[in-house]
């Protein structure tokens, strides 16, 4: 990280010495971490309700996984989720960071509410919505009643409604935006202002400067985004399980980690709940790696790589 | 000029609608909380109540007073609703000092772990240390979910399920996210700073005490305010590990709350929301700036 | 300007802080007082309202005689996901002491060693089988041993609302109906509601005489279909769920046609436009449904939102109009692992054995169930002074359920609120009364159950084939459990 910057030795320095500086993280995570990691290895390759002693039984309950409907509607239901949420949230943050870096006015105003939503803890913002979303009184069917009525269609009702509940999902989660947009606010800022001058004078339009100049030079600030989306859209659990539980009608939003919670606190499956979270950090590994592997050839680093 | 002048203005007018549309379930929230549970199931879009000089009645009702049980003309009792803070079956004052002990012991602990491990990986030098570096950013992709049942054993191996100790002592040793933003400042933090105080006879725990810390009481307060947020927003956690009402959290004891009376009416429930988020909104306005820019300075560079 | 805005800033933190350290080190630490040298029984429990408020003053009462005599103090607790939080809690070490809980969790609990089996201290208090209806006993056994007794046990009817029947007489009469009564086989449950049903000028239903329903949304009990035609939930010789039986099929294919007769996308929009069932806005209760499947507790609810509402409540109708019933209950249950079990029991056993009381309401205006009760008369509704009760049954007078007892009291029964009550209570006494099936993995076999009928209430699946897709699925699930079971050297179910 941060090769760019050199820091040099003070005296007193040697392998030991670090180790004891980072000593509490160490110990911390092996206990916290590691430990559960590795008791939940062993717990998926057992029978466990959680009361009795598990017992060993192999990889039986990797194959009841395979053979697990819902094991496979969850997953589709939180890649589909991922494959929207992600880029609608990741090409509207830009957006709005980019309207948000030019001098206009009541830019630190409109920053600040956009920004705000981002504070309100996940609970409350699963009743607000549901709220929101109320299918006779809610705030978005108000709104969208006019609109609707020129086509002579009523406002769906989201959160009844087997094909409304996913799109009220995504829309959910774009409230909170205003975390990465403060972040690619940032990134923008150490955009030279040269390089657009550079790309005026050479004649590009405003589309191919945000083509060829801005997003290349933020694509680190985006990739990290999008890795962080990655692990946070797979671990998407308080929302969902306070609006619809058990993924509302046709289980459409029923998603990885409510099934887990699911599988081990509804029907004690402890053993089968543990092959889950195994398969569950497999899968966010292996989907960083692959975004790593695709940075290698998208993403630009000022100064070299990190 | 004017061309440009124009086009700002055009941008600021549509981020305002955009403001607007982010901050509308907010305030939308606030106006359910001040009035009356009829006047809510209207079906008419509404902001204020239909005698707007009664709102400060309807919010006191909504908040604080309410109405018990009462008994009706026909001699039959009803199910009046109580305020929120006032109701028998919730107690959000009690949820409140929980998550403000929770807060206090983990925020101190994460601040100070953190900056110890920050230290060891950004003005120790030593062999190996950024390959150790990139294992601890690595465990950032370890999602909770896949943890939280071996977790839950091992706590109750320990006797701290029903305690609010699993959501605390976690946070004694620091966490990735947090170290990787503090080595981040204290690597701007020039050397000779350090040099100077080595040669007046400093160690590193003296450095890093009178020198460092010191310096990066920004950093420090982004550290304390991210961590505050993750404790208000835990959901999972509490929900597995606390069983009994005297120890749940805000979240926690959110989510009982709406879950109660089969559904608990809209405009109690949006007065509950309302001062479950409210401490954090004050939070934010006191400290906007360094909220922000600590943000900021977290995904700059991959 | 910024003077201020510091001064401001200044106080608004350090008020902030006093605040934080004054709450954590002086504000609360319990949610109620205890008495001091008391033992005290957590009691978890899943009712708030007027319900969890009635329950709370006969545990007053408990406290304030027979528990202050012996040192127990009995401490309510409403929990919500009662049936999540207590395995959690029981399985982490700290449990409550006292949990009411669903019958369906029974099997699955005491088959892992989660409660506290009660055989013994229930012969040693004199309760027995004899002494409660059948039905609801058995359901508190597993294996023939007994883990709980019944608090507040329930069967379900069809609530339908008299002024829409009345309003809607000569075109049900003209349909060959009898809008007097209810229907009674599924055939006239069909007929009935094509007669009920109206739609606006859009075509969109407006009202509907009955409507299967969403699992999980209005279609409360939606898996007791094949019980109304004749099935069982499960087999009663090998104690299997056998989801391809004929009596299946045929439930699920009227369910089939019922969608269609009104159009799944109709449908759809109508269960969308309905709202919370607990709320004065109950679609049964503001006519939008002219008949609906509920127990005991509705009439309470009616009372409750809707105390005009002219009603009655009949058997569910039935493919060949003889009565069925599906019955349930909560029931008192102890923890592997409570701390004061013997203290526990001691309250459960008082609900039972205790001589008849009265609960004072401790208010100043009188309330009925506790100072009075309400009779009609020739000249109008008269108050009289509510006979004492005993304990079990107090609280069930007052949730508007039946007595659990076998021979129910006759103050009981003579000053009972709820006006259908004896078409629960018949209900309730019929033989072949069904309940969840006491299987381990009912609920996951509950939840493949749903999954195959709301592809047949939304989409239109053929029943037949998902069905048998469903028993495949149980099949395998059922294949689980058991092997699971065996590891730990037991048989299933």
């Amino acid at each position: 990280m941060n090769g760019s910057r050199r820091t040099s030795s003070v005296v007193g320095n040697g392998v030991a010495t670090g180790l004891l500086w980072i000593s509490p993280w160490v110990v911390g995570f092996a206990v916290f971490m590691l430990v559960p990691i590795v008791m939940a290895a062993y717990f998926s390759l057992c029978e466990f309700d959680g009361l009795r002693r598990p017992v060993y039984i192999g990889f039986d309950n990797f194959r009841t996984m395979l053979s697990d409907p819902t094991f496979w509607k969850v997953l589709k239901n939180t890649t589909i989720y991922a494959a929207f949420s992600l880029p609608l949230g990741a090409v509207l943050a830009i957006l709005f960071a980019i309207a948000l870096n030019a001098p206009i006015p009541g830019r630190t105003l409109w920053r600040a509410l956009i920004f705000v939503p981002t504070l309100v803890p996940m609970v409350a913002t699963a009743m607000i919505w549901m709220w929101v979303f109320n299918a006779d009184y809610g705030l978005l069917n108000a709104v969208l009643s006019w609109p609707c009525s020129l086509f002579g269609c009523r406002p769906p009702s989201w959160l009844q409604d087997a094909h409304w509940t996913m799109p009220a999902m995504i829309i959910l989660s774009l409230w909170p935006i205003g975390h990465p947009v403060v972040i690619y606010l940032a990134g923008l800022q150490d955009v030279p202002t040269v390089l657009y001058e550079a790309a005026r004078i050479d004649g590009a339009n405003a589309w191919q400067r945000l083509w060829n100049v801005t997003l290349p030079l933020i694509s680190p600030t985006i990739f990290y985004n999008i890795v962080m989306g990655i692990i946070f859209v797979w671990q998407v659990f308080a929302i969902p399980q306070i609006m619809l539980r058990g993924g509302g009608p046709q289980q459409n939003v029923y998603f990885f980690s409510m099934y887990l919670y699911d599988v081990a606190f509804t029907f004690q499956r402890f053993g089968y709940a543990c092959t889950l979270s195994w398969v569950q950090l497999l899968i966010i590994l292996s989907f960083t790696a692959f975004a790593f592997q695709l940075s290698r050839r998208v993403v630009h680093y000022q100064g070299g790589t990190p | 000029m004017t061309w440009n002048a124009a086009c700002s203005w055009l941008r600021a007018g549509l981020m305002a609608l955009v403001s607007v549309l982010w901050i509308a379930p907010l305030v939308w929230m606030v106006a359910t909380s001040f009035k009356p549970q009829d006047e809510v199931t209207t079906g008419e879009f509404r902001l204020l109540p239909d005698e707007p000089s009664r709102m400060a009645q309807f919010g006191y009702e909504n908040y604080y007073a309410g109405r018990e049980h009462f008994v009706g003309a026909d001699g039959i009792e009803r199910a009046g609703y109580e305020g929120v803070l006032t109701s028998d079956n919730v107690h959000f004052i009690l949820y409140l000092r929980n998550t403000l002990i929770v807060a206090l012991l983990g925020v101190s602990g994460m601040v100070i772990s953190s900056a110890i491990a920050a230290y060891g990986f950004s003005r120790v030098q030593w062999p190996g240390r950024n390959t150790v570096f990139m294992c601890v950013l690595a465990t950032t992709m370890i999602p909770f979910p896949a943890i939280m049942i071996p977790s839950y054993f091992l706590f109750k191996s320990f006797g701290w399920i029903g305690t609010l100790a699993p959501l605390w002592v976690p946070a004694l040793f620091g966490n990735a996210f947090n170290i990787f933003l503090l080595r981040q400042f204290f690597m701007q933090i020039p050397n000779e700073l350090s040099e100077a105080a080595r040669i007046d006879g400093l160690s590193h725990w003296g450095i890093f005490w009178r020198i460092i810390l010191p310096l990066s009481r920004p950093a420090l307060v982004v550290v304390a305010l991210f961590h505050t947020m993750f404790v208000w927003n835990d959901f999972l956690g509490p929900l597995i590990y606390l069983n009994h009402q005297e120890t749940f959290t805000l979240a926690l004891g959110l989510q009982f709350y709406q879950a109660q009376h089969g559904g608990t009416p809209w405009n109690l429930l949006m007065a509950a929301c309302t001062l479950v988020a409210l401490p954090l909104l004050v939070l934010f306005v006191l400290s906007q700036r360094t909220f922000i820019e600590g943000i900021a300075s977290t995904g700059i560079k991959g | 300007m910024r003077a201020l805005a510091n001064i401001l800033r200044t106080g608004v933190i350090t008020i902030m802080v006093v605040g934080t350290l004054g709450l954590v080190l002086f504000g609360p630490r319990s949610t109620a007082a205890v008495p001091p040298d008391r033992v005290v029984v957590r009691y978890w429990e899943k009712w708030t309202d007027f319900e969890g408020l009635a329950m709370q003053r006969l545990v007053g009462v408990f406290n304030d005689t027979v528990g202050a005599e012996r040192g127990i103090y009995v401490q309510y607790e409403s929990t919500t996901q009662i049936d999540l939080k207590s395995l959690v809690a029981i399985a982490g070490g700290d449990p409550p002491d006292l949990i009411g809980l669903w019958p369906h969790l029974i099997a699955s609990y005491a088959s892992k060693g989660a409660l506290t089996p009660l055989g013994e201290r229930a012969t040693r208090a004199n309760i027995s089988r004899a002494d409660i209806i059948p039905v609801y006993y058995d359901q508190c056994c597993y294996r023939d041993e007994l883990y709980g007794l019944p608090l507040t046990p329930w069967s379900l009817a069809l609530y339908y609302n008299l002024d829409i029947f009345a309003q809607k007489a000569d075109e049900l009469r003209a349909a060959g109906l009898d809008p007097e009564r209810a229907p009674r086989t599924t055939d006239e449950l069909l007929a009935y509601c094509r007669v009920l049903t109206e739609r606006d000028e859009h075509g969109t239903l407006t009202r509907m005489g009955y409507i299967p329903g969403h699992a999980g949304n209005i279609g409360w009990y939606w898996y007791t279909w094949p019980l109304w035609f004749g099935g069982h939930l499960a087999d009663p010789e090998s104690g299997l769920v056998v989801a391809n039986e004929p009596e299946w099929q045929a439930s699920m294919c009227w369910v089939r046609d019922f969608a269609q007769t009104f159009g799944y996308d109709a449908l759809g929009r109508f269960e969308g436009s309905l709202s919370n069932f607990n709320s004065p806005d109950n679609p049964f209760m503001i006519g939008k449904l002219a008949m609906m499947r509920q127990g005991p507790w509705f009439a309470n609810m009616i009372r409750q939102y809707a105390p005009t509402l002219r009603y009655s409540a009949a058997p569910i109708p039935t493919v060949d109009g003889r009565p069925r019933s599906y019955v349930g209950q909560d029931i008192l249950v102890i923890p592997t692992g409570a701390r004061h079990a013997e203290q526990a029991w001691e309250f459960i056993a008082w609900l039972y054995t205790n001589p008849p009381i009265n609960v004072p309401s401790g208010e100043e205006t009188p309330r009925e169930g506790y100072e009075y009760y309400v009779i009609r008369t020739p000249t109008g509704l008269e108050r009289r002074p509510m006979p004492p009760l005993r304990p079990i049954e107090w609280i069930n007078w007052i949730h508007y359920k039946g007595s659990p007892l076998n021979e129910a009291s006759q103050d009981f029964t003579a000053t009972h609120p709820n006006p259908v009550i004896d078409v629960h209570e018949r209900l309730a006494r019929l033989p072949d009364a069904q309940g969840d099936p006491p299987l381990p993995n009912w609920l996951e076999l509950r939840e493949a159950f749903g999954n195959a009928y709301i592809d047949i209430w939304r989409d239109g699946a053929d029943p037949a084939q998902r069905l048998e897709r469903l028993q495949a699925r149980i099949v395998k699930l059922t294949d689980i459990a058991r092997e699971g079971m065996a590891r730990y050297g037991e048989t299933y179910p």
